[in-house]
């Protein structure tokens, strides 16, 4: 999903700027939803149910007549909550597991089959066989996408490491006495950290698709929480008489995806010195 | 001068998917206190996998020590704990890589790494490391080295690379430094600077150094002694001027004639026939027969004697004694 463009017009600073810019919208949505939000996103107004977009309710409203600009809003809130969840469990479990694989060669090959299984499942299935098992609920949606994204993760983790201990630097830290601890943490896990930002981004965004995909099936947030996925899942059956219903909730999710792939893409050009190097000598794009 | 460091009868093997074989076989070689060896051999001649077996850093799934020791300042480095050998690797023997692209992190400044070296073995304060690493870089020859401090890898050339790899090398004062063709990989005037640097260094840091090398042409300015490898076997030690105007055994001589020269002008490249023996083949005899011009039915039979030629000068060849003159 990597977004790439070349020469000028709508190039990848504008993209990245673009990018940058409605994640701070989001982020700024989540923290001040209650602020920002003009009406109750819970309050219930029956004379006024499926109003179509207009003056009084700016995204229309449902079947119980709450607003859907306000529950839009505050759905943003539950959108960084599972987000930020998933990428700390996927990013966490992947870099401990995939460095470790890679450190211990003998373990590694052991827990990258554990690994293996895992990612054979597809992802919405493991999750759900998760939900099964755990129950549903916030934290239990949180640590079930958090495993399905950690089994990628350690994969590339790995990946990235078993070519990293190959390096000649590495060979030359241990020429001079470094030990594990060292190796691991100054020139493995520094070096990782422009593949894990796209990353990142990359989980934060699928987090998104999965939870909503969870709460649409009734297996993630209760329901009475306004999450763009419980939003999908309550209005699906007015999707001909209130489209507004699906489409503002379904764009939320498609931005949110989009913009934090621009931004993980971004971030990664930015970090990488190679990359740096390599543009500078190009001129600027 | 004291023995430094000393390999007796040290074998490897390799270790692939078609079996294991000797890669070197029954190696000996000592280095004295501040004395600079250069050893010398073709590629796969085992000189690298020597260092790195000093070092200890084989790759363990792929060559293994079969034998012999490696005593350092009369310790055998190869019976020491993986700590006990950290402890000395870096601080009394430290070693310089043959591409100064790619062995320094490329997201670390090379003052970081630098420090972090010290830190690694000294108790010592950032500040005072980050001190150290300045005064290391301008020993180096560095220019503006207080700037350089901040610079990543990829904003320094490969000859200030090289330069900052050996300033982290330098930075415990090693008593021992392994520079394993620290120059292949860089330009011809750079390779002369560095070269320079290096000799200067060491004795100044009155350090012993084992240099490792493909090219006799860079052994005079930089060795004391040389020691020829051949087929993961010594083939002739000696003092460098006996290198060039007495050697004995006919590879070295073979070498030396490959040397291009400025005065004999207009003449064709001189090449040894043949090629270096796999290891796979096993030769039990001596292993440069089939490419000598002085073989005969014994040197295919019978493994060559070690001869002392003179008190610092061997040679492993059954021609060795009376029947070069030197």
């Amino acid at each position: 999903m990597t977004v790439v463009a070349k020469g000028s017009g709508f190039g990848r600073r504008q993209l990245a700027a673009f990018g940058l810019l409605t994640v701070a919208v989001l982020a700024v949505c989540a923290v001040f939803a209650p602020w920002l939000s003009p009406l109750d996103p819970l309050a219930i107004d029956p004379p006024a149910r499926l109003t179509p977009p207009g003056a009084d309710h700016w995204f229309g409203t449902d079947h119980y007549g709450r607003d859907t600009f306000s529950r839009v809003i505050h759905g943003s809130r539950m959108a960084a909550l599972i987000g930020l969840g998933v990428v700390s469990i996927a990013l966490g479990g992947g870099i401990a597991f995939g460095v470790t694989s890679a450190i211990f060669p003998r373990l590694g090959l052991l827990l990258m089959r554990v690994i293996d299984v895992l990612m054979a499942f597809p992802a919405l299935l493991l999750a759900l066989a998760l939900i099964v098992i755990l129950g549903r609920g916030v934290e239990n949606s949180i640590l079930a996408i958090g495993v399905v994204y950690m089994t990628t993760t350690a994969r590339i983790v790995y990946g990235v490491s078993l070519r990293l201990k190959a390096e000649a630097w590495v060979d030359a830290a241990l020429a001079m006495g470094a030990g594990t601890f060292r190796i691991v943490f100054l020139h493995i896990l520094p070096n990782l950290m422009s593949p894990l930002f796209v990353q990142a981004s990359f989980v934060f965004a699928f987090a998104q698709l999965q939870a909503a995909s969870l709460d649409f099936l009734g297996l993630g947030v209760p329901p009475e929480t306004p999450t763009w996925g419980n939003m999908l899942s309550e209005s699906r059956v007015y999707i001909t008489r209130a489209p507004w219903l699906l489409l503002f909730p379904g764009l939320m999710i498609a931005l949110a995806a989009f913009s934090l792939n621009l931004v993980g893409d971004a971030v990664r050009d930015r970090l990488d010195p190679r990359l740096q190097a390599a543009f500078s000598s190009r001129g600027r794009l | 001068m004291s023995v430094l460091l000393s390999v007796r009868d040290l074998s490897l093997a390799g270790h692939s998917a078609g079996g294991s074989r000797t890669i070197v076989d029954r190696l000996s070689l000592a280095v004295s206190e501040g004395e600079s060896l250069a050893l010398c051999g073709e590629s796969g001649s085992g000189k690298s996998v020597t260092a790195l077996s000093i070092m200890g850093l084989l790759p363990e799934w792929e060559v293994t020590v079969e034998g012999g020791r490696v005593d350092f300042a009369g310790r055998d480095l190869l019976q020491m704990s993986g700590r006990e050998r950290r402890k000395v690797a870096g601080s009394d023997i430290a070693m310089i890589f043959q591409e100064p692209m790619t062995s320094l992190n490329p997201v670390m400044r090379v003052g970081d790494q630098i420090v972090e070296m010290i830190r690694a073995h000294e108790r010592v304060g950032r500040r005072a490391a980050a001190a150290r690493a300045t005064e290391l870089l301008a020993a180096v020859r560095m220019p503006e080295p207080a700037l350089r401090l901040r610079a990543y890898p990829h904003q320094l050339s490969g000859g200030q690379r090289q330069r900052v790899m050996t300033a982290i090398a330098l930075a415990c004062r090693p008593r021992l430094l392994i520079a394993d063709e620290p120059t292949t990989a860089l330009d011809v005037t750079v390779q002369a600077h560095i070269l320079t640097l290096l000799r200067e260094l060491q004795q100044e840091m009155d350090m012993a150094m084992i240099f490792i090398t493909h090219d006799l042409g860079v052994v005079a300015n930089i060795a004391d002694r040389v020691a020829v490898m051949y087929c993961g076997r010594m083939a002739e030690t000696a003092p460098v001027k006996d290198i060039f105007r007495a050697s004995v055994h006919p590879y070295t001589r073979g070498l030396l004639a490959c040397i291009p020269s400025t005065q004999r002008h207009g003449e064709e490249l001189v090449a040894i026939p043949g090629q270096m023996p796999t290891p796979s083949d096993r030769l039990t005899a001596c292993r440069f027969a089939p490419r000598c011009p002085l073989a005969d039915s014994n040197c295919r039979q019978v493994p060559p004697p070690a001869v002392a030629v003179s008190q610092r000068h061997l040679a492993v060849c059954h021609h060795a004694e009376g029947a070069f003159p030197p």
